[in-house]
Parts: C-alpha cells; sequence; structure tokens
C-alpha cells in the first residue's frame, strides 16, 4: 500500500516539475517588452496589401510569422466563421497554413520596430505571430493577432447628395453678382 | 534744269518737319537729364519708361511646388511622391495640367461638397498635393488661364489638389484651415485621366503608411512614413556663393541694386570682411557678408499699396531674376520652390522663404534659409541670398554599397535627441518617461522624406578642404516645420536640429 501511495505521489511530482521547467511555447505568455503596433487586433484590412509592424522595447530577438486560418486543410475560414469561433471560444479548432516566415530579427536597443510588407493576399482570416527567441533559440515568448482581408472596397463616390447642377450655378450666379 | 517754286516749297517744309521732331526729342531728352539729375553717361535707353526691358523673370508654376505629394493605392497604403515636379506640373498628363482642363471646360461645375465626401475619395485611388499655405483660389485660376468659377467665393484659399479614381469626372479642393472642401464636376472623365493615375499607381511601389498605423496606439498621426525605402543618394561637396568673392564682384552685384553710377551711395568696408553699400541716409542697404550672404533692406514707401499673393510672389521671383537669379549659380543646376509664406511685417505684406533642389531632390541647410524674401506692394524690401553652387559628387562616396536605414527606427533610435528640441525645455525637474517622450515627438511629426543636407562647420569633419561637405538626409519636420531634425539616410545617425520661430 505504502509503495502504491510512493509511486502516486513520484508521478504527481513528475507531472508537477515538467510543467514548472518546460519551455514550451504552449504555456508561453506574451513579451512586455514586444508589441504588435500593426494589424491592429481584430481589424478588417478592405486591401490585399498587409502591413505587419511590430514595436520592441528591449534588446531581444523576434521571430515574425503570418498564417492564413483554415477550416480544413483545404478550405480557408471565412470572416463569419472566424468571428463566431471567437465568440463561442472555439478558435483552437481551426489549423493554420504558413504565408509568410521571416528570418530572426535581432535588436540591441531599447526602442526598434521590425517592419515588412505582405503583398497580393487573398480575402480570408490570418494570424500575426511573433515569438520572442531565447539564447538557444527557441522561443519563449509568444504573441499572436488576427485580422480579416477583405475584397479592396468598389471605387465610386457618391455625390447625388449634392444640388442638381442647374440650382448650384443659378446660386453661383447670384454669389458672383453680390461678391 | 530748273526746281518748281512748288517742289521747293516743299522741301522746305519737309527740312522743318524733321528739324521740329528733333527738337521734340532733345527736349524730351534734356528734360530726363534734367529731372532725374543724371549724367549723359548714364543714360541708358532702357530708362526710358516706354523702353521698359521686360524682365526675363522665373516661371510661378516652377516655384509652386506642393509641400507633399503621394498616390493612395486605396485603403490605407500610399506611395509617398519626392521628386514632386514631373508630377505636379511635367509635359504631358501632370496634376496641375488636368487642374487646367477641368476649369477650361465650359461644361464644369464648381459645388462645396461634404468633408464625409472627401474623406470617401481620398480613400480611394488618387493623387494628391498639399502645399504647407493657402493658396488663393481666383489667383490660381488665373495661373491656370482662367477666371474662377461661378458660385465660388473670392476669398477663398485651398491647399490640397486631388484627383481620385473615386470620382473620376470631378477635381477636388480643400482648405484644411477652414474645413472646407469643393469638386469641380465635369459631364464625364477627362481623357487619358484613368490610364494616368493607373500607370502611376503601378509604377511608385515604394510603400508608405500613416504614422499611426506603423508606430501603433497611442499615436494617430497620419502624416506618412516609408517603409522599406530604396534610394541611391551620394555624398557631395559644394561651394558657399559669394565666400571667396573679391570685391569686383561684389560691386558688379551691387549695381544691380544701386545702378551703375552709386549715386549718393556710400560703400564701407568693415574690418570682418564685410562690405556694406548704404544709399541715402540708409533708406537702401546692401550688405555683404564675408561668408557669403547677401542682405538688402529698403525702407517702406509711404506710397506702397496693398498687392495679392500672386502678384507679390511675381514681383518677388522678378527680383531674383534680376539680381544674379539662379542660373548664375556655378556646376549643377539648383532649382528653387517656394517653401513657405509668413505675413510680413507690414499689413497686407508677405515674407516668401524658398527652399533650394537638387535632382527634384530638397537641400537643406541648418543655420539658415537659403533665400528669402518681404515683399510690400510692388516694393521688396528685404532680400537675403546665402546660396551653395558647384555640387560635385565627393571623392569618398560610395553609397551604392549601403542600405537606407528605416525611416521608423531613425525616429526609434533618435526620438529623445528630437524631443528636447521640441520641448526647448532642457531643464525639466524629472526624467520625462521615455514612453512620453516618444509619443509626444511621433504625434507632433508633420513631414517625413528625405533629400540632402548642407553641413555646417561643427558637423563636418576636421579635414579642411576648402569645400562644405553634403550628405544624403532623412529630414523629420514636427509642429508645421518650427523644428527640423536631420539624420544620415544610410548610418540613421543624428546629424543636427534647427528651431524656427516665425
Amino acid at each position: 500500500m505504502q509503495m502504491k501511495h510512493r509511486s502516486r505521489y513520484f508521478v504527481i511530482l513528475a507531472l508537477i516539475l515538467s510543467l514548472l521547467l518546460s519551455t514550451s511555447a504552449v504555456f508561453a505568455a506574451a513579451n512586455p517588452n514586444v508589441t504588435i503596433a500593426s494589424p491592429v487586433s481584430g481589424s478588417t484590412v478592405s486591401s490585399s496589401s498587409l502591413l505587419v509592424s511590430v514595436k520592441v522595447t528591449a534588446p531581444t530577438t523576434i521571430k515574425v510569422g503570418v498564417a492564413k486560418l483554415m477550416k480544413t486543410a483545404d478550405t480557408p475560414a471565412t470572416a463569419a466563421e472566424y468571428e463566431k469561433a471567437v465568440k463561442e471560444g472555439t478558435l483552437s479548432s481551426f489549423t493554420t497554413a504558413s504565408v509568410f516566415q521571416d528570418e530572426p530579427f535581432k535588436t540591441k536597443n531599447n526602442l526598434s520596430f521590425y517592419t515588412k510588407k505582405l503583398e497580393n493576399m487573398s480575402p480570408g482570416v490570418y494570424r500575426v505571430k511573433v515569438e520572442t527567441l531565447g539564447s538557444a533559440g527557441t522561443a519563449v515568448y509568444s504573441s499572436s493577432r488576427y485580422v480579416i482581408m477583405k475584397s479592396e472596397a468598389s471605387a465610386a463616390v457618391d455625390f447625388s447628395s449634392t444640388q442638381p447642377g442647374a440650382v448650384q450655378f443659378l446660386q453661383g450666379l447670384l454669389k458672383s453678382i453680390f461678391n | 534744269m530748273n526746281t518748281s517754286p512748288h517742289s521747293k516749297r516743299n522741301t522746305i517744309e519737309f527740312i522743318k518737319s524733321i528739324l521740329l521732331v528733333v527738337l521734340c526729342l532733345s527736349t524730351i531728352l534734356l528734360l530726363y537729364f534734367f529731372w532725374t539729375d543724371k549724367r549723359f553717361e548714364d543714360f541708358s535707353l532702357d530708362d526710358l519708361p516706354f523702353m521698359d526691358a521686360e524682365e526675363e523673370s522665373m516661371e510661378m508654376l516652377d516655384v509652386l511646388l506642393p509641400t507633399k505629394m503621394w498616390i493612395c493605392h486605396g485603403e490605407g497604403t500610399y506611395t509617398g511622391i519626392e521628386h514632386k515636379k514631373p508630377v505636379w506640373n511635367g509635359q504631358g498628363n501632370s496634376l496641375f495640367g488636368y487642374f487646367v482642363k477641368f476649369m477650361s471646360n465650359s461644361n464644369m461645375i464648381f459645388e462645396e461638397i461634404t468633408k464625409e465626401q472627401y474623406a470617401s475619395i481620398m480613400e480611394k485611388l488618387c493623387l494628391c498635393g498639399e502645399f504647407e499655405y493657402g493658396l488663393p483660389f481666383e489667383g490660381l485660376c488665373a495661373l491656370a488661364g482662367s477666371e474662377k468659377p461661378a458660385g465660388s467665393d473670392s476669398s477663398m484659399s485651398i491647399n490640397q489638389l486631388v484627383i481620385s479614381m473615386g470620382s473620376p469626372e470631378s477635381f477636388f479642393l480643400a482648405d484644411e484651415n477652414s474645413d472646407k472642401y469643393y469638386r469641380l464636376a465635369l459631364q464625364e472623365q477627362p481623357q487619358g485621366l484613368e490610364q494616368w493615375l493607373t500607370q502611376l499607381d503601378s509604377t511608385m511601389t515604394n510603400p508608405y503608411f500613416e504614422v499611426g498605423t506603423v508606430v501603433g496606439s497611442p499615436i494617430e498621426n497620419k502624416t506618412l512614413m516609408p517603409i522599406a525605402l530604396e534610394a541611391e543618394l551620394r555624398e557631395m561637396t559644394c561651394t558657399k556663393e559669394f565666400a571667396d568673392a573679391g570685391g569686383e564682384e561684389i560691386q558688379e552685384l551691387a549695381k544691380s541694386f544701386f545702378g551703375d553710377s552709386f549715386d549718393f551711395v556710400r560703400k564701407i568696408d568693415e574690418a570682418n570682411g564685410t562690405k556694406v553699400y548704404m544709399y541715402g541716409y540708409g533708406e537702401k542697404i546692401l550688405i555683404a557678408g564675408k561668408d557669403g550672404t547677401i542682405e538688402y533692406k529698403e525702407d517702406i514707401s509711404a506710397t506702397s499699396e496693398k498687392a495679392g499673393f500672386f502678384i507679390s510672389l511675381e514681383r518677388a521671383l522678378k527680383f531674383i531674376s534680376a539680381h544674379e537669379g539662379i542660373e548664375a549659380l556655378k556646376g549643377h543646376v539648383t532649382d528653387i520652390f517656394l517653401k513657405s509664406v509668413t505675413k510680413g511685417a507690414r499689413n497686407g505684406s508677405y515674407h516668401f522663404y524658398f527652399g533650394t533642389m537638387i535632382d527634384g531632390l530638397e537641400v537643406s541647410y541648418m543655420e539658415s534659409s537659403p533665400l528669402e524674401l518681404e515683399v510690400c506692394g510692388q516694393q521688396v524690401t528685404y532680400y537675403r541670398r546665402a546660396l551653395f553652387e558647384d555640387f560635385q559628387e565627393a571623392s569618398r562616396s560610395r553609397t551604392s554599397e549601403k542600405e537606407v536605414s528605416e525611416a521608423v527606427n531613425v525616429l526609434a533610435k533618435n526620438y529623445d535627441k528630437i524631443y528636447i528640441h521640441l520641448t526647448q525645455n532642457p531643464d525639466i525637474e524629472e526624467p520625462v518617461a521615455a514612453q512620453t517622450a516618444f509619443i509626444r515627438v511621433a504625434n507632433s511629426i508633420d513631414k517625413i522624406s528625405y533629400g540632402y543636407l548642407i553641413l555646417n562647420q561643427k558637423q563636418q569633419n576636421s579635414k579642411k578642404t576648402g569645400k562644405t561637405a553634403v550628405e544624403p538626409v532623412w529630414m523629420i519636420s514636427l509642429e508645421n516645420g518650427r523644428v527640423n531634425a536631420y539624420f544620415g539616410l544610410y548610418s540613421a545617425d543624428y546629424l543636427g536640429c534647427s528651431v524656427t520661430e516665425r
């Protein structure tokens, strides 16, 4: 009986130690010195270009990646599906397909920015992920932002609410007489 | 052969007519000498009113250049245009060219639009030119060869001109100071506009974003900042105009102000090398500094009448042309442009500040403005000229190996130095938090561009070559041009800051 209790304690102790000593990114918090300035969290971009800008406020090395949110291996998630998943807390059910992964960005300054403009992005939902790399080159911190990319909006602007030309002309004529 | 009495009389009458004409001309000439108190050898046909020689002056559109120009590719992506002249007023299609087309169309309708409508068209594919100063609309129309359109106010001024695919049959104007927005509307878009705008969109690809977008919340500054710029600018040298000028050269310059005879003009040679020419009791003074700076002052005449912006600017350009001009500068072609305008000392007068350009890029000098004039009515009451010439590539220039430093990281590296000049308060009791200082600096930026900086004595290395060094630089302007900071284009090193109180 005592042996049984001891082995149980060992298992529990091993579990606790593995959690405490683990540097897995699964439990990595966001680095307080790394902020994703662009895109704004949950924003919608009506363009095929995306600016990724990361603010770093301490000497560090980061790695930036952008991935498209996928419902299945072949089907991208739509904006509506993403927003529903956010409300229900089921975002982890989606997978991702990497569209961009940059080389590590290293800075020795107390303030610097990483910027990258991505072009020709198809409509969909994207995750921007920034990892802070430790001395061993593995991720010690991680933070993510989601952005919805839509097709560019239509071009024409409606001016029909402004007064018709004839009335405007007469008004202008009266103004010019009394100027 | 006997001549008849009739023909003899005709001959006498003819000779009398000739004598009368000669006497009349002689009278006019003698009266001229009497009234103007000139000597015979000073006489010049150009002095006669009906022989008023038309001075060749610079074209106004050559100096009226937007402070900023950019293309919006749509929905928050932009490209800033540094070489503005061809797009503003070049051969073929240009922004001002389309303004002229719209103004000259007899079916054009002028109307005021809402701020929201204006903001909408600015988010579509569009080309925008923005001036730091307001341009009287009536004068701008005259420059385009047209009358101001019916319905427009005589006192209206504008500072932005836009063409947009949001409404290609319209030309948009804005007066941001008064929060007024207008459009010139046609029945259909002018020929070639859409193709030209699309072509510009595809060829101008250096990405620019708003400062607030790049650096993130809480900064909301909409000033455009380039990301990943490609530019090949070379280190150069130059010399100050008139810096080593001899007495004869200065005297020739002085003649353009006082006339060849120097009547009633005193010349003073100061111990420090400055030469002063003074007319009368100081009604007109010309000062030629040893460092090559030329300054001219003239007392305001009591009869001087007010003149509008464009008339005053025309007067300024004629004055510049009449006194050395710009073509006289040696070496590489230098262009000037109207950088800013303020009110002059007297009501209704204008103080014009000109900048200089090499290859379409601004050349700055921290110590002073290169060219400035004050115009009161038809009279130029102040003229200051501190120009550089003979621009040449420096022998040590190896720019092609270098990468342009990112504008946002130039700001990140140097914001603390800018902050000191912005606040002009080195005696703050507590150290300002870095974030507070960065936010203040980032929110105050109103222009980020690149060009050249002429280094002053302190900035140059100790090697005296007799020439002045010119560096490719980032230029960051803050608080409507009150503070201008300069950084190495490739090194991102801080080079200096100028603060102007106007």
